[in-house]
């Protein structure tokens, strides 16, 4: 943990190092996770008649691939996200859904199933309500030029805090019918979800990311201090803002509300791996997919043939490693 | 190469600076007084262009500053603010190295050289073992010496630095004002905000008073620093004691 150089930075080899060992377990846990199932069969299905191996190849491709697939893109998603909400306020603790955009696609994808929408305008609602209240959000407070930011937040805090009430109002009013399928939506569930827009927003999101992260370093360290050094501030911070809700509302539209990735993941790298946002990003979106895929190993096989909510496993896990985190910082103000 | 054109300023409803006109050339060290809440801090915020002003202009080398491409404005113009604020684990290193950035170009490493000019500027203010340390484990004091060490590793051709050395001690005062000096001495402007007049003694050919209610009086240090301005500006009586061959300002 303490490789550092003479000037107390981590050498940037041995960051580069830990960024492969993150690529290196996500392989692994891919590989875990297209393996392992509760569909009863093993790999020495593979050994076995035509029929036995046909079956277990069609599971692989058509059930846990585009599944892991999803989860690692909604993973990275989260990941990057809460990095760049925790940049853009200024908090190394904030969260993807603090400025209301997953608020808003849960009334979107909620209203649609009240409707009887099928999965795909489902999607398409939360979407639509993800990016409504990213609209809502950048109109209230797009001029806020004050240095704490605190319009944006607090702006961001009452949208999402309408949206939990709308969402509740929904609810309470839904025939019970519908009931099940709207609760599971807000757990979070990978199953059956489709993954190829939620890596295509991650391909954009990461890559625009990255591109910019070395005047997003920058912007880490103080408005005044980046405008100073020639920064368009104000213009980076609505591209920190945009990216960071079109991330959220692509993983939120792919696979519902799961929480504490964007919060967790962020904080505990930037832990092993400094601030320095040119590893710090890749590292999130690595770390993100690695730990919802892990998340979503253990919600289909726990109590397989029960599938749980992945949402709901991520919480059971994210919130005690999160508090250990925050007790390892006790002594310092984060 | 600096200049203020009828700058009037204002903080929310108060008016705190008239028809402000100021030439900052080269080689030049202002040093600006004030009361509390006078202005300063907004003068400075103004002469970097982030604060705007009500009327008239500041200019870089002629052209008005909103007009200066901000990669070339940061160049020639550092701005060292009173707060620093600290949200992200950084070492000294780092936040000193983000002087470079507007040399480096897009999605380039810091260079040997730029760690090299780094190191050497912490040296200059005693920070050289420092270097590895977490920005949150500094004192006050010693904070203020790498916001400053950052501002002149940004090697701009004016420094506007807001009370860089208003938590420093004794020594360390003394020794960032011989840095300043040396940036003088070398053809840097530096701007100053300071309580303490006899902090022109270290560096300052020029003064600022800023009275706080639009009146102001700028001029060579000779001219402007005398007790009954002092004692105007401060709504107190002050002294000049002669020692060293100079004049030393003291509360009457």
């Amino acid at each position: 943990m303490t490789a550092q150089n003479a000037t107390g930075n981590l050498a940037l080899p041995v960051r580069i190092r830990r960024l492969l060992l993150l690529g290196l377990l996500l392989l692994l846990a891919v590989a875990a996770s297209l393996t392992i199932g509760s569909s009863g069969l093993g790999l020495s299905a593979l050994q076995g008649a035509d029929e036995e191996r046909r079956a277990l190849l069609a599971v692989i491709v058509d059930l846990r691939l585009p599944r892991a697939l999803a989860a690692l893109a909604v993973g990275a998603l989260l990941a990057l996200a809460g990095c760049l909400q925790q940049l853009l306020l200024r908090n190394p603790l904030a969260d993807p859904y603090i400025l209301g955009t997953s608020g808003g696609a849960s009334v979107g994808a909620l209203l649609a199933l009240w409707l009887g929408a099928g999965a795909l305008l489902v999607n398409l609602a939360a979407g639509l309500g993800a990016l409504t209240s990213i609209v809502v959000v950048f109109a209230l407070a797009g001029r806020d030029h004050s240095t704490t930011q605190a319009r944006l937040l607090l702006t961001g805090v009452a949208v999402a805090a309408f949206c939990g009430a709308v969402s509740s109002l929904l609810l309470s009013l839904a025939p019970d019918g519908l009931l099940r399928g709207m609760v599971f939506w807000l757990l979070g569930d990978l199953a059956g979800a489709g993954w190829q827009s939620a890596a295509l927003a991650l391909a954009g999101v990461l890559g625009l990311a990255l591109w910019l992260a070395p005047a997003l370093n920058i912007l880490g360290m103080g408005l005044q201090h980046s405008y100073s050094l020639g920064l368009s501030v104000h213009t980076l911070r609505w591209i920190v803002y945009g990216l960071a809700a079109l991330a959220t509302a692509a993983a939120v539209t792919t696979a519902g509300m799961i929480g504490f990735v964007g919060l967790i993941v962020p904080h505990a790298l930037r832990l092993w791996l400094g601030q320095d946002l040119r590893v710090l990003l890749p590292a999130a979106a690595l770390g993100g997919g690695l730990v919802l895929l892990l998340a979503d190993l253990l919600a289909r096989t726990a109590l397989a043939p029960q599938q749980l909510p992945v949402g709901a496993v991520m919480g059971l896990m994210g919130v005690p490693v999160f508090l250990w985190l925050l007790q390892q910082r006790a002594g310092r103000a984060c | 190469m600096l200049s203020a054109h009828g700058l009037a300023l204002q903080q929310g409803e108060r008016g705190l600076l008239a028809g402000l006109e100021l030439a900052i050339a080269p080689g030049e060290g202002w040093l600006i007084l004030g009361e509390n809440g006078s202005g300063k801090s907004t003068l400075l915020a103004a002469l970097a262009g982030w604060h705007l002003p009500v009327a008239g202009e500041v200019r870089l080398d002629g052209v008005r500053l909103p007009a200066v491409p901000r990669r070339q404005r940061a160049r020639q113009l550092a701005w060292q603010t009173q707060q620093d604020e600290q949200a992200f684990p950084q070492s000294v290193l780092e936040r000193v190295l983000s002087g470079r950035y507007p040399y480096r170009t897009h999605w380039q490493w810091e260079s040997a050289a730029d760690h090299a000019l780094a190191l050497q500027q912490l040296a200059r203010l005693d920070l050289a073992g420092l270097a590895g340390r977490d920005l949150a484990t500094l004192s006050g004091g010693e904070r203020r010496r790498v916001a400053m060490a950052t501002a002149l590793v940004q090697q701009a051709d004016c420094l506007l630095l807001d009370e860089p050395l208003s938590q420093l001690d004794l020594r360390h005062q003394q020794q960032a004002l011989q840095v300043l000096a040396e940036e003088v001495a070398g053809g840097r402007a530096v701007v100053l905000v300071s309580h303490d007049p006899n902090h022109a003694r270290g560096f300052a050919t020029h003064a600022l008073l800023l009275f706080g209610d639009g009146r102001w009086l700028a001029g060579p240090v000779a001219d402007v620093l005398s007790t009954e301005n002092l004692g105007a500006l401060y709504h107190h009586p002050v002294r000049a004691l002669q020692a060293d061959g100079g004049r030393w300002f003291v509360p009457a």
